[in-house]
């Protein structure tokens, strides 16, 4: 028998039905891939700590900002049209490698702070009116 | 249960608890990926002991990796759990129902991906964001393949390494060795 740990002889071990649900799980990934793609630029990060909005950073103002998580501080650095976590209380640091993000509707999360970063995109009321087909 | 039973219980807890402490230290390119052996122990258990002593093996070894690790009743303990009990389910109904045709591998991967979807699922309970967790759905569905692929491989191997184990104080039809 082939060694599984070659690609080939874990290629050749796997059914018909494992290749299909590791094409079908690889596809999901993809598809969602696709429908996520937001092309418009977005406007503000919102940050929640526990579900609860407790700030709103404009992506147009750069900066820096502390603020408090469930575990201790979280510092956010705006920059670029984009956001990210420099300095952050908890034992991973998964935050600060998750980088910077720019995308509508990308997201950081610090799980120990229970906090989470989303950019949002979508003009609010009172934004410049602009209509989805032109904004897109 | 037997002696036997609970002993062997108690190794496969030590076991999946130190493979899933271990796991977080080893320095990865993509800090949050993880292997899943720990994983693996539910599945080695589904299949060699059936899924009630799978389940208990995988609270016990939440419980305990997030006592050492000092994260036990917080949200990164919930994920762990909400993670390995999703993983559970999916492992133990495709081994039930659909094993064959799937093998042990794609059992694995089904597990994998339910892993990334029980702790997404958590995630958006936990933070508040709703449908914008999926914004992290694709890179760890992704990875779920060839990572549950590795960890199905590791533990097809032990299982057919291992002699068969006795179940329920009855000893399995004797083996060959």
């Amino acid at each position: 028998m082939t060694s599984l740990f070659t690609p080939r002889g874990l290629w050749g071990a796997m059914t018909g039905a494992d290749r299909f649900a590791s094409v079908a799980v690889l596809a999901a990934a993809g598809a969602l891939t696709l429908g996520l793609r937001a092309p418009d630029a977005p406007a503000r990060a919102v940050v929640r700590v526990g579900g609860d909005v407790i700030a709103v950073l404009p992506l147009d103002h750069p900066g820096t900002f502390p603020v408090q998580g469930r575990s201790g501080e979280v510092v956010l650095t705006v920059e670029d049209g984009g956001v990210r976590v420099v300095e952050s209380s908890c034992a991973g640091k998964l935050c600060i490698a998750m980088g910077a993000k720019r995308r509508p509707g990308d997201l950081i999360a610090c799980v120990p702070n229970a906090l989470a970063v989303r950019l949002e995109g979508r003009p609010r009321a009172g934004d410049a009116e602009i209509p989805d087909s032109v904004a897109r | 249960m037997t002696t036997r039973v609970v002993a062997r219980l108690a190794v496969l807890i030590a076991v999946a608890a130190t493979l899933q402490i271990a796991e977080g230290m080893i320095p990865k390119p993509l800090p949050w990926l993880r292997l899943g052996l720990a994983n693996g122990v539910t599945l080695l258990v589904i299949v060699r002991m059936g899924p009630g002593a799978a389940l208990g093996v995988a609270m016990v070894r939440v419980a305990m990796g997030g006592l050492v690790l000092g994260t036990f009743g917080g949200p990164a303990f919930a994920l762990s759990a909400a993670g390995a009990g999703a993983a559970w389910l999916a492992m133990g109904a495709a081994w039930r129902w659909l094993a064959p045709p799937l093998s042990l591998l794609g059992v694995s991967v089904l597990g994998s991906a339910a892993h990334v979807a029980g702790q997404l699922l958590a995630l958006a309970v936990l933070l508040g964001v709703g449908r914008g967790v999926l914004a992290l759905a694709p890179l760890l569905a992704a990875t779920a393949v060839p990572l549950g692929l590795v960890t199905g491989a590791v533990i097809l191997s032990v299982h057919r390494g291992l002699p068969p184990w006795e179940i329920r104080g009855t000893l399995a039809p004797p083996s060959d060795r």
